[in-house]
């Protein structure tokens, strides 16, 4: 396998690049470098399927110039002839490009990087024997969870480490590492004629982190769960949303925080800043600082320290997301929320996005709706519109009956307006668990119209 | 399921591990002080509240009646939330039987504030009954079952101190407010010299209150007690059950609380005015169009969910051992099926 790059190699790599550039006339330049190495395996009922390992090498460097134009180029190598083309096709592309006035680089921050505990040694120690022992084992919990599951389609492991460096003409460097791990395993259900696949997954940066098991059972509960499901009649119901359903929506949600898409005006949040928008019981908060984070790191794509930023406290917008360009648009800080490959100029994303959680346990929500629908899957999310808040998406789950989980429920759509829905929201669990870099607990939706037999 | 009694938490039966540690206590004469499950059961309440002594009585009332005679002498006040339990709920005892002048003082916040203590501490004057001591509720009953930490009350009390009073906490649910706020009752007692916390509520003894504070003043309260007729002989078949209450029965009252958030979060979800208080305990109030309000609890009680009728359309609904999570979901249910019906 390839050797993780000498620190030192890069740090001299990214500081050529960084003085060759401007010695060429650019006005400020920054260098990004990651490098990644992983391996997985994935079992297809209990026989091998995949087995992989590979690793990933790139160095990227853009370039601006007094205008605001930008160029971005990158290489493979640290080879020193590579290293010169790339500050060539880097001009180019610089000099090829628009002008953008608030194209920025950061200052150069004065504070030591904190230690957000992203790397365990224990990926690294991770054999070939180890993930076909955790694999076969996820395989046989599957396998025998349900007379029900006819093939248990996947179960898969895979982990990685990875190293991040980020120089500018500024005088900003800095240097972290990570890892991660993830499980995860995918399951066909019959019963009667009738099939339903299903799955569920999970990772973190530490090893000991993860619960195999628990994922092979979680798969073939939540598949079983909608085995088989219904259409209940048309009509308005009040919604129990599962933890996994609950981070999709809050995905979709992070996105209309983005200052990039407030001021491309694909938020319909635009204008909201300071106005109550949700039900008290809704808070998101952002944390790029979040220790074992999978979204964390301890600067950003543009070496911007990242931070922890309430995004809606009790249902009053608080804040956006931002990078540099959009922070200096709107005359306030960035938010280190910058996001950046080697090949692409700094876009805003979120890092560790989170609902914070209420009192109530899963079991709570169903009592206190007594009648509706437990909602594990939203099918079509992608389809909300982001400027309307308009939606009808699919849903999976089970009917809920006298506060206790009833039939399977699927083949049902929900329509309506996030703007509407976001205040419907009246009651959040205390279940708070992270889908990747995602948290959110069970949370209740009221008198949503669902479309049915 | 049913019946569902959310009347008080003074509803509880004994369970039958609590019948069983009754029906074994070892018993003697405790006007004697020879009953040794009452002895223990003092020193239990003693150390548990951070006080040398402890005193078991019959009843709450009696608890705060036999507090304020051994604090105050004949005309002297004692200064109480004009909300208070004593105040309202203990039939003047403390006039009738005591002559103690009852010093009103602001407490619809749930706490009496600093500058009410001051006002009731007025000069020596031949006009003026001298107040003697400060009585303040927690939980406040009346305010909602609101729970004070001990820094809220901490200003009050020792405004009281200040001006040469003693302080009394009205306590019947003093481990509900420490549950809430997660806390020491010890935290509370160092606030004051003497305290009555009850068995009977969301404790679930079936009778029994303890008294605790120095040993001088156990001593002539227990005097007091037997001037009220309140000494009790083989009472170690009762005291039993306070052990019992005290020792296995204090981790589960944030069930209790958990329950009263349900209630009030489906009753609101519904459409009713729930009162919300900064620090809920263990109970409900809320409020009912008149229409709705005036039978409503007999409506509710013909489907086997009990409560007080409303006062003013004001309802109080309290959660305790013998209500379940799914029971307190389920009168949520019925109550707000009856007020739309109606």
């Amino acid at each position: 396998m390839m050797q993780v790059p000498a620190r030192d190699a890069v740090e001299e790599a990214s500081a050529f690049l960084v003085a060759e550039t401007l010695s060429r006339g650019a006005a400020g330049a920054d260098v990004v470098c990651s490098f990644g190495q992983g391996s997985s395996l994935s079992l297809r009922d209990g026989v091998p399927e995949k087995n992989t390992s590979g690793t990933s090498f790139g160095i990227g460097l853009r370039t601006l110039d007094r205008e605001g134009r930008q160029g971005v180029a990158h290489v493979n190598s640290l080879e020193r002839h590579h290293l010169e083309e790339l500050v060539v096709w880097s001009l180019n592309n610089c000099s090829s490009s628009e002008p953008d006035p608030h194209a920025r680089l950061a200052p150069q921050a004065r504070d030591i990087l904190p230690d957000l505990e992203l790397f365990d040694e224990a990926v690294l120690g991770v054999t070939p024997e180890y993930r076909m022992s955790v694999c076969r084992e996820m395989w046989e919990i599957a396998r025998d969870a349900d007379p029900r599951v006819v093939s248990v389609r996947s179960a898969s492991w895979g982990e990685g480490s990875g190293e991040y460096h980020y120089r500018s003409s500024e005088g900003v460097s800095g240097c972290y590492s990570g890892t991660s791990a993830g499980c995860g395993v995918s399951v066909i259900l019959s019963d009667g004629g009738v099939m339903e696949m299903g799955g569920y997954g999970d990772d973190s940066r530490f090893l000991s982190g993860l619960d195999p098991r628990k994922a092979a059972a979680e798969a073939v509960r939540r598949t079983a769960m909608v085995l088989g499901g219904t259409y209940l009649p048309t009509g308005r119901y009040d919604l129990v949303l599962d933890g996994e359903a609950a981070a999709s929506l809050v995905d979709v949600l992070g996105e209309l925080f983005l200052a990039s898409n407030i001021h491309k005006n694909k938020s319909f949040l635009m204008g909201k800043l300071g106005e109550k928008v949700a039900s008290p019981a809704l808070s998101l908060v952002d944390d790029g600082l979040l220790l074992r984070g999978m979204g964390s790191s301890p600067f950003d794509g543009e070496g911007v320290p990242c931070s922890r930023t309430p995004l809606l406290s009790n249902g009053v917008v608080s804040a956006w997301l931002y990078n540099l360009k959009y922070a200096l648009l709107d005359g306030v800080a960035s938010t280190g929320n910058a996001s950046r490959s080697i090949s692409g100029t700094p876009d805003v994303d979120c890092s560790n996005l989170s609902l914070l959680p209420g009192q109530w346990t899963p079991e709570d929500l169903l009592l206190q709706v007594g009648s509706g629908i437990y909602v594990t899957e939203f099918l079509g999310l992608h389809t909300i519109n982001p400027v309307s808040g308009e939606f009808s998406l699919g849903i999976k789950g089970a009917s809920i009956s006298g506060g206790a989980l009833g039939g399977a429920v699927s083949g049902m759509t929900i329509a309506g307006n996030l703007k509407d829905i976001l205040n419907t929201i009246d009651l959040v669990g205390n279940d708070f668990h992270f889908y990747g870099s995602t948290g959110a607990c069970s949370l209740v939706m009221r008198d949503v119209a669902a479309a049915g037999s | 399921m049913f019946p569902i009694d959310l009347k008080s938490d003074t509803v509880t039966r004994p369970s039958k591990a609590m019948r069983l540690a009754m029906a074994e206590a070892e018993v003697g004469d405790d006007v004697y002080c020879e009953d040794p499950t009452v002895n223990r059961l003092q020193e239990k309440a003693a150390a548990m509240t951070g006080k040398d002594a402890a005193l078991f009585l019959p009843s709450g009332t009696m608890g705060n009646l036999v507090a304020v005679l051994t604090h105050c002498g004949r005309g002297e006040g004692a200064i109480l939330g004009i909300n208070s339990h004593i105040y309202h709920y203990e039939g003047g005892g403390l006039a009738a039987l005591g002559g103690v002048f009852p010093l009103t003082a602001d407490d619809s916040s749930g706490l009496i504030p600093p500058s009410e203590v001051e006002r009731n501490c007025r000069p020596v004057n031949v006009h003026f009954a001298p107040a003697k001591l400060l009585c303040v509720e927690n939980t406040h009953n009346k305010c909602g079952g609101l729970a004070l930490s001990p820094a809220q009350m901490k200003e009050t009390t020792d405004t009281a101190r200040n001006n040469g009073l003693s302080v009394h906490i009205d306590g019947a649910r003093i481990f509900n407010a420490a549950t809430a706020w997660k806390c020491d009752v010890r935290e509370y007692t160092a606030l004051v010299d003497s305290i009555q916390f009850c068995l009977s509520k969301g404790l679930g003894a079936p009778i029994g209150s303890m008294l605790c504070g120095s040993g001088e003043f156990i001593d002539r309260a227990r005097h007091w007690r037997k001037k009220v007729g309140g000494g009790l002989r083989q009472s170690g078949i009762i005291a039993a059950a306070g052990l019992y209450a005290l020792e296995n029965n204090i981790g589960r009252l944030a069930d209790d609380h958990g329950n009263a958030a349900m209630l009030a979060s489906m009753l609101s979800a519904g459409g009713l005015e729930v009162e919300k208080n900064p620090m809920p305990t263990n109970m409900v109030y809320f409020h009912v169009p008149e229409k709705a309000g005036h039978d409503l609890h007999e409506r509710c009680a013909a489907r086997g969910v009990l409560f007080n009728g409303a006062a003013g359309g004001r309802i109080r609904l309290v959660t305790h051992i013998d209500v379940s999570r799914e029971q307190a979901a389920r009168a949520a249910e019925i109550i707000l099926e009856e007020v739309s019906a109606s």
